[in-house]
C-alpha cells in the first residue's frame, strides 16, 4: 500500500496533468498540506513510485523562468491510479463513522 | 556472480541513486547561457548529483524564487538522500571492506616499508657516503627491490582506485578519503593506539597533527606519486592494460625480498629469522583482488 507522502505526490501529480513537474507538484502539496516540502524528499519519493512503476517520468523542453533549464515531468500511470484509488478507500473506510471535528 | 558483474557493466548508473529520465543528456548551449548565479558551496554540493538532475533542482529552485540559504539546505537534503540512496546496494560495501580494509591495510604495510626503505638509504647515504645494509645485500639488490616495491605499489594503488571509483560511483570521494587514511594513516594510528601515548598525553600535539596532514616533504611525495598520479592513472587508463606489468611486479619484488631475507639470516648466523615466504608475499597479493574483478568484468 501507498505512504502518505506518496499519496500527496500521486494526488499532486494528477491534479497537476501535462504540467505536472518538481516545482509544480511541491506547490500543489504546500498547498493542500500547509506545511513545507523539502526537494529532497519530493524526488526521491518520485523516485521510488517511478521505480514502482506507478509514476513515470521525462525531460522536458528548457524554459526561461527556470533559468533555461530543463523540467522533469511527471505523469501518473494507470497502476498508479488505483494504488491511489485503493489508499483514498482505505482511508475512507477508515474513518467511516468517526467525526474528529466533534473530539 | 556472472549476472552481477553483467549487470554492473550494463547499468553503471544504478550506483548513483536515482536513474535518468527519458531524454536526460547534457543540457544544450542556448541553456547554459541564461544560468543564474549559484553560491559556490551550491556548486561544490551539485556535483554529487548527476547532471541531468543537477539541472532539474537548480531549474525548480530557480523557478520557485529560492536561493541563498534556504537553496543550500535544499541541495544538502537531495545531496544526503541520494548519498544514503547509495549505500542501500552491495557495491559501495564492497569496496569499503574489500577495497579500503583488505587492500588499503596491506598497501599501507608496503608503504611503511617502501618509506623506511629510503629513509634508511637516504640516512646511510647522507652520514656515512654508504648504503645501508652494506655487506649483507648488495647495492643494486636495493635498488631493484626499492624500485620495484615503488612501481608496484602504485599499480596496485591504480588498479584499487579504479576498482573503487567503479564500485562506489558517486559515493568516490567518501570511499576515496577512507581508502587514503587506510594507506598512509592507519599504520600511525595503530602505533599510537597500540601505545596508548597519545591519550597519556606523552606526544605533543604537533606530532599527532604531522601524522594525518601532509606537511613533511616525503609524505607529500608519497601522495601525490604514490596516491594522486594513480587515482589519476585510475580514471584514464583501462584496468586491464596494467594487470601484466603489476603482476610482473609484484613476482620480482617478493622474489628480491625473499632473497634479502634470506641473505640477512645467513649473515646474522641465523640470529634474524626470514619469515615463510608467503607472509612476504602476502601483503603484495592480497591488494591484487581487484584484478579477477577486473579480468572478468572486462574492464
Amino acid at each position: 500500500m501507498l505512504g502518505e507522502f506518496e499519496y500527496l505526490v500521486i494526488t499532486a501529480a494528477a491534479r497537476c496533468g501535462e504540467q505536472a513537474y518538481g516545482a509544480s507538484i511541491r506547490q500543489e502539496i504546500e498547498g493542500i498540506t500547509k506545511a513545507s516540502c523539502s526537494i529532497g524528499a519530493l524526488y526521491t519519493t518520485i523516485d521510488r513510485l517511478e521505480a514502482k512503476g506507478l509514476l513515470t517520468t521525462r525531460l522536458g523542453d528548457p524554459t526561461p523562468e527556470r533559468g533555461g533549464r530543463a523540467k522533469r515531468l511527471v505523469r501518473v500511470t494507470g497502476k498508479g491510479a488505483r494504488e491511489a484509488s485503493a489508499f483514498y478507500q482505505t482511508v475512507r473506510r477508515a474513518t467511516e463513522g468517526l467525526a474528529w471535528d466533534a473530539q | 556472480m556472472k549476472r552481477l558483474i553483467r549487470l554492473l557493466k550494463k547499468h553503471p548508473e544504478k550506483q548513483c541513486g536515482a536513474s535518468p529520465p527519458a531524454c536526460a543528456g547534457p543540457p544544450g548551449p542556448a541553456s547554459r547561457e541564461a544560468r543564474p548565479k549559484t553560491g559556490f558551496l551550491i556548486q561544490i554540493l551539485l556535483r554529487a548529483l548527476e547532471p541531468w538532475e543537477r539541472e532539474v533542482v537548480l531549474g525548480d529552485l530557480t523557478e520557485s524564487g529560492i536561493s541563498g540559504a534556504r537553496a543550500l539546505f535544499e541541495i544538502s537534503g537531495i545531496v544526503l538522500r541520494r548519498q544514503l540512496q547509495i549505500w542501500t546496494t552491495w557495491r559501495p560495501w564492497l569496496a569499503l571492506f574489500g577495497v579500503v580494509g583488505i587492500s588499503g591495510s596491506c598497501l599501507s604495510v608496503l608503504m611503511t616499508g617502501l618509506n623506511m626503505s629510503i629513509w634508511e638509504q637516504w640516512a646511510a647515504w647522507q652520514r656515512y657516503g654508504v648504503h645501508y645494509n652494506t655487506g649483507v645485500t648488495s647495492f643494486r639488490d636495493d635498488v631493484i627491490l626499492m624500485t620495484c616495491l615503488a612501481a608496484a605499489v602504485f599499480c596496485i594503488t591504480t588498479i584499487n582506485l579504479s576498482m573503487l571509483g567503479r564500485l562506489s560511483g558517486r559515493a568516490s570521494w567518501l570511499t576515496g578519503l577512507l581508502f587514503y587514511c587506510a594507506v598512509f594513516d592507519a599504520v600511525f594510528i595503530w602505533i599510537i593506539g597500540m601505545n596508548g601515548r597519545a591519550a597519556a598525553g606523552d606526544w605533543p600535539w604537533w606530532v599527532l597533527i604531522r601524522g594525518i596532514f601532509p606537511i613533511s616533504p616525503q609524505r607529500i611525495c608519497n601522495i601525490v606519486v604514490l596516491f594522486l598520479i594513480p587515482a589519476i592513472c585510475a580514471a584514464r587508463i583501462r584496468l586491464r592494460s596494467m594487470i601484466p606489468a603489476t603482476v610482473a611486479l609484484v613476482a620480482i619484488a617478493a622474489v628480491v625480498a625473499a632473497t634479502r631475507s634470506h641473505d640477512l639470516e645467513t649473515y646474522s648466523s641465523g640470529a634474524f629469522r626470514a619469515p615463510f615466504w608467503w607472509m612476504n608475499l602476502a601483503p603484495l597479493l592480497l591488494p591484487l583482488w581487484p584484478i579477477l574483478f577486473a579480468r572478468r568484468n572486462q574492464v
